[in-house]
């Protein structure tokens, strides 16, 4: 019972973050690695992994039994290794992997925000001088046009193109992000602070949906490309 | 955005009740963008091929409609006279001289948006509707009360813009409050498309237009010098031959009763014209 909460897995920004328990023996440990990740393997496959060993002390032969099984079997692409322990971490620099206390907080911070209950659910397009505002989240799978308002407690995702004024976090939620698959705000304000737009920059007509986020008193805009259905 | 199939028929002109008329709004946010034009035009086309047609002008003070009907010196009573009791309304509506299909019933001039009552405004519909397949509301342009008067009345809206930022824009807000008060508002009408100016990058593309509003697409109508000239003469585009906008409307109307017709009819001069018109007659 306790074997099988061996092994989590979680999906981070660079791609799947598989976290092993550090108090099961290592041959338990191998076995269970096996039976979790056979029944999705080719789903895995050359996805980007970081390997969360905790505390666990292991030998460098270990290391390059588990490293290379994982590597031949899901083809996995390991970028990075998290450990507590100093002399793992040493193994792991001669082997070739970037190793780390803890996972960067990067890497997490988008997704776990996005909580799924409070949503207000649009499906048709928010046209000029519509105002729609709710306390929680709000998804919109049409457009939202030049002249329309959003205001939402939590996070905004639009489906379509954004083109009007959206308000995320309106009270204190310093955590929300807006997500649009086409994304040209008129306006855009997460908890307190605006987006500011420079004239000079260009329009981006590359049609990558993007991520608008609250960070150090700004608000940031990233590619989101998590959600890459429509690829680059 | 929809696919090409759906682009080549329409909804609007579809009833699910065929023993009443289905009453259509001609909309626009911006002005002068032509929804008189649109409504006497595509209200004749319907007639012409057979459907009975009834045109109300709801720009109560502003009145222009009769002015492209040719029936300016016919009013001798209107919807505020009929509203208000001192006529009936069959005396108030005037019968088209070439098709007898087609009925309108003018607005007064010197009454103001206010006077057009709903009650009275409800009870002119009830009593067209059985007797008529289509009525065609002339819906001044703007937010105001000119809008929220016909709201109670209408079923669907027929949006109509020109090509540029502005009236697009309008376009838009409009369709907003129109579904807000569950009208349905599917179709658009581009209104002086003129493609020089378009290849030039002069204007929007039907592309960029359909990308904001997200309609279907009625029908486009070419910048065509003979509308303005139909206006000041009185008679309707349609009624005229060798004039792409008057072909325009033909191939809506069709388009709005649920046939395949192309949205856009580019007229070619013929040989002789076109020598002509280089040398400079």
């Amino acid at each position: 019972m306790y074997e099988d909460m061996a092994i989590s897995l979680q999906k981070i920004r660079s791609g799947l973050y598989i976290i092993l328990d550090d108090k099961i023996p290592f041959y338990n440990l191998k076995k269970e690695f096996f039976k979790k990740i056979k029944n999705m393997d080719s789903f895995i496959y050359h996805t980007n992994a970081v390997l969360n060993f905790g505390k666990r002390e292991m030998r460098d032969a270990d290391l390059k039994e588990f490293t290379e099984m994982i590597i031949e079997n899901f083809k996995l692409n390991i970028i990075k290794i998290i450990t507590k322990s100093p002399e793992l971490k040493e193994i792991a620099k001669k082997r070739g992997f970037k190793s780390e206390d803890f996972l960067e907080k990067s890497e997490t911070e988008f997704g776990d925000n996005i909580i799924n209950e409070d949503t207000l659910w649009i499906r048709k397009a928010v046209r000029s001088g519509q105002l729609i505002e709710y306390r929680g989240n709000i998804v919109i799978l049409s457009d939202v046009n030049v002249g329309a308002r959003i205001i939402a407690g939590g996070n905004v995702l639009i489906m379509g193109t954004l083109r009007g004024d959206v308000w995320a976090g309106k009270d204190q939620g310093e955590n929300s992000v807006v997500i649009a698959s086409f994304f040209e705000p008129s306006q855009l304000r997460i908890f307190d602070t605006f987006l500011l737009k420079s004239d000079n920059i260009q329009k981006e007509n590359d049609n990558i949906p993007r991520l608008a986020y609250l960070k150090n008193n700004a608000v940031f805009v990233t590619e989101y490309k998590e959600w890459s259905l429509r690829g680059k | 955005m929809r696919s090409v199939e759906n682009i080549l028929k329409s909804d609007v002109g579809y009833k699910s009740n065929p023993d009443l008329a289905k009453v259509i709004a001609v909309v626009s946010g911006k002005g002068g963008v032509g929804k008189s034009t649109i409504t006497a035009n595509l209200s004749l086309a319907l007639a012409m091929s057979g459907q009975k047609v009834a045109v109300i002008d709801t720009d109560i003070g502003l009145r222009n409609l009769d002015i492209l009907f040719g029936y300016s010196d016919k009013i001798y009573n209107n919807i505020i006279d009929v509203i208000e009791g001192t006529c009936t309304l069959n005396d108030a509506l005037i019968q088209d001289k070439d098709f007898s299909n087609l009925v309108f019933l003018p607005a007064s001039q010197i009454h103001d948006k206010s006077s057009l009552k709903s009650k009275g405004f409800t009870r002119i519909i009830d009593a067209l509707k059985p007797e008529y397949n289509y009525i065609f509301l002339d819906v001044p342009a703007g937010i105001g009360q000119g809008l929220k008067n016909i709201i109670p009345v209408t079923e669907s809206a027929i949006v109509v813009v020109t090509p540029d930022k502005a009236s697009v824009l309008g376009a838009d807000r409009i369709t907003g409050i129109l579904e807000t008060n569950n009208i349905v508002v599917s179709d658009m009408i581009v209104n002086k498309f003129n493609i020089d100016l378009l290849n030039k990058g002069g204007c929007l593309s039907i592309n960029e237009i359909n990308e904001i509003l997200g309609l279907n697409l009625l029908g486009i109508i070419p910048d065509d010098l003979s509308v303005l000239e139909a206006m000041n003469s009185g008679i309707p585009l349609v009624k005229k031959k060798n004039c792409p906008a008057g072909q325009a409307f033909v191939n809506i109307s069709k388009r709005f009763l649920g046939k395949n017709a192309p949205i856009l009819y580019l007229f070619r001069e013929n040989i002789l014209g076109r020598i002509l018109g280089k040398l400079g007659f």
